[in-house]
């Protein structure tokens, strides 16, 4: 039997040349790769006792092929001995703290072992290297030490007096050899596996072929790997040396060729050494050499280790579904044909998997898995074969079909509800489906987004995704304890108007919308034989519900003195529902928004399963509704009348005014300033509180005409029923609409720079009175001019530049924090450590322990929570 | 476990609008006991990932540039991402380092009074009030002073003088305002300069390191709130109500009053931070980052430097930031990464050693 291994540690160490020899199966001694037929050179680069990477040949050492053998290292024995200089930190410190004569550490003994009480390991080399350094002569043997001089990147000098001689590695290498173990220990490394004069190499590995495969061009050509090509710099320059040693040239040629062969190795390991220029590929792009394969967003850590391909996935456009639940994913029936999901044969499920197999269309078996790990594919020819074969144990691979299960994801994935399992719903069309009230958690809209979708294969992970990753767990978000999955935009709208008082539905109508989600009775109709919108949507609540809120539209009631008394208000401003049954008040955001009352009341006190059924049923109803009582906004709407038109006017006009008196009493230098400003802050600052005070007086003033306007007839102020029902917009967005835009803001001041002194060609230089400086005047259905345009456009370009910079800085913080804090687990007794260093991080997550998916908003629901407890005590009775 | 006296009080406040009956709030409150015991994060959870992702996501959203309020002459505090960035990081010296002082009566209802004591608290120096000049030739050093901001800031020309004899003999010009120092002709250029800059920097009056200081009205009493920080010169202060004095510098905070105040520091401002760019998170969150930051008993920024460079495993080193530093200095001190942490065993494909992957289930056979 084959046992399993699994890795239990990774232990890091550095290889000493008698390893890099016992590993090698070649020694490379020709610099070219493949002869004048195509076929690798022995002792080249590309000798096939490193591996195969053709397809066909064997591998020389292992004898299996390209697919199989993992590659085998061979080496180049470097005539001199060249520094590694990743680890040149290493040799400077030995060379400094150690004794070129008897190979000491040059300290006494008894400091040695004082220090190797004190200090840990790493501290130790430092301490040692930096008083190492200072020490001139050596207390072991009394060698007079002369200075040592490192001159980055690899060379290193011995100063006597004026002279500065350099020491070559072979130097380095015969000092290092002379250090005692005991010594290298006492600087803190492990003399067993690390040796200082392992750094100095004698001996270079030579990578397997597989690492550095070379690809046939569509010319034919044969173009080889970055690391092949620095490799034969490397063999090429090692033999030169030879040939000029063994011929005894004279030393300066030696000695370059030496400096030569230091810079190919220093290169080979990384060719971003500081202070080493890159070398070049014949094109003049930099190669890509062992530290680069590693290194950043694309190196062999991020972009392959800590992300992985996966197959069984899928991804394109995504468009919006109302009548699929939001727990469920419409998959294309294409891709359902393509994609598959394994089953286990068993006794008990044999006749249903062979009705898979027996299957000519679509949910059909495409693949079988025999026990020994065989697969196959069905097709009819081989079909009664496979049928007669089958047996437990056998897997079937079947294509995705309603029910399964699968991850659905969109990019950015920045918290963990951007990756929720849905159930299966296979769909004609080439899209994938999704309901839109499950839009926010993975911030999708429809204009052209993808998502991904994986098809979970083991059960395992099958049951996990349907137990945890489900979107009905996952409603929530535990960030601060606000559902996700609700309804949102034209939904909310919808139920805005489906349960406004004046709604009143035809027996038909009433029967049309609750049929579509699944209800064939009808309320009691009223007496004048219609049925009122709030009745509808009582349908939807639990018979036991009883909960009493203020509306959103309170506030603005509130505001405009029409309400005192909320139970008692009899503008839709208070919801009261008595044993399910809606009967004051509007649905808004408050009620069936993120942190709405209703919803948090039937996720929390009825559980999850009930609020997506629940979610499911508003969507529908609202998107019903919307389309059956109809939805717009007219021109007429924005139109104010002509009174309040020169009151708002005036009131423009009496803010500039004041803008430019202030503007004169600058001037005059009687501006008295505000303290910590200068004159000219003060005025900018007394400029804009001006002119923001109109925009503030002018607010109120649409504001409580459109307020009005609402109450007297909601369908003409639909504009105000977004804004009112938290659907989308601000009061903001009706005042630039309405009555005029206002200052144009850059960087929060008002635009100043262009040309010398002004802004645009069209003042005078010097001009800083509101026009000037970018207030405008003008509403967007009277239409902007050329110049308030322009000034409004400086903001929106800057918004559009900083996005783009802002999502670079947070997204860094967002990757520092998740590689701070992603080792942090809550352990079973409720103590929060950090594995990695076994470190107590805290003895309770945020003090109480507790769920903030529990809380809403970082508090107790309290007003939910005793409903809940209500509830219990009632079921135990 | 019983309930925190902060959720007692909050239930309590909530009972008395309902009209709920002393016997329901109690059995409410052994509800919500119960609840909280129930809604604990469950064992194993990687609620540090969860934390990021709820700091990091919102953080997407937020505006980079601090919004300031037009108008108001009150002092800046940096918010936004700016100051999000700066609290993690455990930066030393932080953009607007501002304290908020509590007085003790009567101070704190009288805002002449509190005012005079702010007034006193700002530092000023020879430059805020004077400009030195050196002439190299005649060797002499005038101090001209500024007569209307003297009289702005409330100094005693006096003892403006007296400090600077303490330092160099010269003479004062009452009528002129002007205070000319002779020195001796022989003296090097390079000493004049550096004692006409030290005459610059020369402290009249005021707490170091305290640049404004205004007096705000917060509910019913006056509180001073400065620009600058000085925590440990003002709580000795008899003025100051030392139990509720605040500075929002976090390493100042962590020196004077110790690391568990560092700690709720950092969770209120990541807080404010948060909040001012309208983000809610929730506090148990930033409770996180703030143990995780303080858990070493000083000040631990996130990031390559602080945490993220300090995991004990080398992968996991690897695969955030300078890749080859970590794995060279793993391999020469021959580190072992025994796979206890997530990104490791990823890196490996293993099971990742948290969640559901960390416990095994076993069919109980009956």
């Amino acid at each position: 039997m084959v046992r399993k291994k699994t890795i239990g540690a990774i232990e890091f160490g550095i290889l000493s040349p008698d390893m890099i020899r016992k590993m090698s199966t070649v020694e490379v001694t020709v610099p070219e790769t493949y002869d004048a037929d195509g076929f690798p050179v022995e002792g080249g680069l590309m000798d096939p006792r490193m591996g195969v990477v053709d397809p066909g040949l064997r591998c020389k050492t292992c004898g299996q092929k390209m697919n199989k053998c993992p590659g085998h290292f061979g080496r180049i024995e470097l005539v001199r001995p060249v520094i590694h200089t990743e680890y040149i930190k290493y040799v400077e410190g030995f060379l400094q703290a150690t004794c070129a004569k008897c190979g000491r550490l040059v300290f006494s003994d008894e400091t040695i072992e004082k220090v190797k009480k004190k200090y840990p390991p790493k501290m130790r080399f430092k301490y040692f290297v930096k008083k190492g350094a200072e020490v001139r002569k050596c207390p072991h043997c009394g060698y007079e030490r002369p200075k040592i001089k490192f001159e980055k990147p690899y060379n290193f000098f011995e100063i006597t007096g004026e002279e500065e001689k350099k020491i070559w590695p072979t130097e380095i290498r015969e000092r290092f050899e002379r250090i005692p173990d005991k010594d290298v220990e006492a600087m803190g490394f492990n003399p067993n596996k690390f040796r200082p004069e392992w750094l100095i190499l004698t001996v270079l590995p030579v990578p397997p072929v597989t690492i550095r495969p070379s690809i046939i061009l569509e010319t034919g050509e044969r173009a080889e790997d970055d690391l092949t090509h620095k490799l034969a710099d490397i063999v090429y320059t090692n033999q030169r040396l030879k040939e000029n040693i063994d011929a005894g040239a004279p030393q300066l040629i030696i000695e370059d060729l030496w400096d030569l062969l230091q810079y190919h190795v220093t290169t080979f390991f990384n060719n971003e050494a500081p202070g080493v220029p890159p070398s070049r590929h014949r094109s003049g792009r930099p190669l890509k050499t062992l530290v680069q394969r590693l290194k950043g967003k694309e190196g062999r850590f991020r972009y392959n280790l800590s992300g992985k391909r996966v197959n069984f996935a899928g991804r394109t456009v995504i468009s919006p579904d109302i009548k699929i639940s939001v727990g469920e994913v419409g998959v294309p029936q294409i891709m359902a044909e393509e994609i598959t999901v394994p089953v286990h044969v068993t006794e008990w499920n044999i006749d249903e998997v062979k009705e898979y197999i027996k299957r000519d269309e679509y949910p059909r078996a495409l693949y079988i898995i025999r026990p020994n790990g065989t697969r196959k594919r069905i097709t009819p020819d081989n079909r009664e074969d496979i049928l007669e074969e089958l047996a437990p144990g056998y897997i079937v691979e079947r294509q995705v079909v309603d029910g399964d299960i699968a991850l659905f994801n969109r990019q950015p994935s920045l918290h963990r509800v951007s990756l929720m399992a849905h159930r299966v719903r296979v769909l004609p069309g080439r899209t994938l489906r999704i309901n839109p009230l499950a839009n926010k958690p993975y911030n999708a809209d429809f204009d052209g987004d993808e998502m991904n979708i994986h098809f979970v294969q083991t059960k395992d992970a099958q049951t996990e995704s349907r137990e945890l990753v489900a979107v009905k767990y996952n409603m929530i978000s535990p960030r601060h304890g606000r559902i996700l999955v609700t309804a949102d935009e034209d939904a909310l709208t919808g139920m805005f108007l489906l349960t406004w008082k004046d709604t009143k539905l035809t027996k038909e109508q009433a029967a049309e919308l609750l049929y579509a989600i699944g209800i064939t009775e009808l309320p009691e109709p009223d007496e004048d034989g219609l049925i009122s919108g709030k009745k509808i949507f009582s349908m939807l609540l639990p018979k036991d519900m009883n909960i009493e809120f203020p509306t959103k539209l309170c506030e603005y009631a509130k505001k405009f003195g029409y309400c005192e008394d909320c139970r008692n208000c009899d503008l839709e401003t208070y919801v009261v529902i008595k044993d399910g049954e809606l009967l004051k008040g509007v649905i808004d955001e408050e009620a069936i928004g993120t942190k709405g009352k209703i919803i948090h009341y039937i996720y929390r006190v009825y559980g999850p399963e009930e609020a997506e059924r629940f979610v499911n049923r508003i969507g529908i109803l609202s998107t019903m509704a919307i389309k059956m009582l109809g939805f717009t906004i007219s021109y007429e709407e924005l139109k104010i009348d002509e009174e309040t038109k020169k009151k708002i006017e005036q009131i423009i006009e009496e803010g500039e005014k004041k803008a430019l008196e202030y503007i004169e009493l600058y001037k005059k230098g009687k501006l008295e300033p505000i303290p910590g400003f200068s004159e000219e802050e003060s005025l900018e600052l007394y400029i804009i509180q001006s002119l923001e005070e109109a925009r503030k007086k002018v607010t109120a003033i649409v504001v409580k005409e459109k307020f009005e306007d609402f109450l007297k007839n909601p369908a003409t102020a639909q504009g105000f029923v977004m804004i009112i029902s938290g659907a989308r917009g601000k009061v903001s967005n009706i005042i630039n609409l309405v009555a005029f835009q206002g200052q144009a803001y850059v960087r929060e001041k008002r635009p100043h720079r262009g040309f010398m002194g002004r802004v645009t060609a069209h003042f005078k230089p010097g001009d800083i009175s509101p026009r000037a400086r970018g207030f405008v005047k003008r509403s967007l259905r009277e239409g902007l001019g050329m110049l308030d345009i322009f000034f409004w456009g400086m903001g929106g370009r800057i918004g559009e530049v900083d996005k783009g910079v802002s999502t670079q800085i947070s997204g860094y913080y967002y990757r520092r924090l998740s590689n701070a804090l992603m080792d942090v687990i809550v352990f079973p007794d409720g103590t929060l450590r950090e594995v990695t260093n076994d470190a107590l991080i805290a003895y309770r997550f945020g003090d109480d322990g507790m769920n903030p998916m529990a809380a809403l908003d970082g508090k107790l629901p309290l007003d939910i929570l005793y409903a809940k407890m209500k509830k219990l005590k009632g079921e135990k009775k | 476990m019983t309930l925190p006296e902060y959720i007692k009080e909050y239930v309590a406040e909530w009972a008395k609008e309902r009209g709920l009956k002393k016997k329901e709030i109690e059995e409410f409150l052994k509800f919500l006991e119960e609840y909280i015991r129930e809604n604990a994060v469950d064992p194993w959870e990687a609620i540090g990932i969860v934390t990021a992702q709820s700091l990091g996501e919102p953080a997407t959203q937020a505006t980079l540039r601090t919004f300031h309020m037009a108008g108001s002459a009150e002092v800046s505090v940096a918010s936004g991402m700016d100051r999000i960035l700066e609290i993690v990081d455990g930066l030393k010296k932080i953009q607007t380092p501002v304290m908020y002082v509590y007085l003790n009566p009567p101070y704190n209802k009288d805002e002449e009074k509190a005012r005079e004591f702010a007034r006193s608290l700002e530092e000023i120096i020879v430059s805020d009030i004077a400009v030195v000049k050196e002439d190299f030739v005649k060797k002499t050093i005038t101090i001209v002073f500024n007569k209307k901001e003297i009289e702005r800031r409330g100094v005693d020309i006096k003892a403006v003088i007296k400090k600077i004899e303490g330092k160099v003999k010269g003479s004062f010009d009452e009528k002129k305002y002007v205070y000319k120092i002779q020195l001796p002709k022989d003296m090097p250029l390079m000493k004049m300069r550096k004692l006409a800059q030290s005459l610059e920097r020369l402290q009249i009056s005021g707490l170091k390191g305290i640049k404004r200081a205004l007096v705000k009205k917060e509910g019913d009493e006056f509180i001073i709130t400065t620009s600058g920080t000085n925590l440990k010169a003002i709580l000795k202060k008899k003025e100051v109500d030392h139990t509720r004095t605040y500075s929002n510098n976090i390493h100042e905070v962590a020196e004077v009053l110790g690391i568990e105040a560092a700690r709720y520091l950092i969770i209120e401002e990541l807080y404010k931070a948060y909040m001012g760019a309208k983000l809610l998170v929730d506090k148990r969150h930033l409770a996180l980052v703030a143990d995780a930051m303080t858990a070493r008993g000083v000040i631990t920024p996130i990031g390559r430097t602080g945490i993220a460079g300090r995991k004990g495993s080398v992968l996991a080193r690897a695969a955030f930031e300078e890749t080859n530093k970590h794995l060279v200095e793993a391999s020469a001190w021959n580190e072992v990464d025994h796979l206890k942490g997530i990104v490791e065993n990823l890196i490996v494909g293993l099971p990742i050693k948290a969640g559901t992957g960390r416990v095994k289930l076993k069919m109980k056979l009956r």
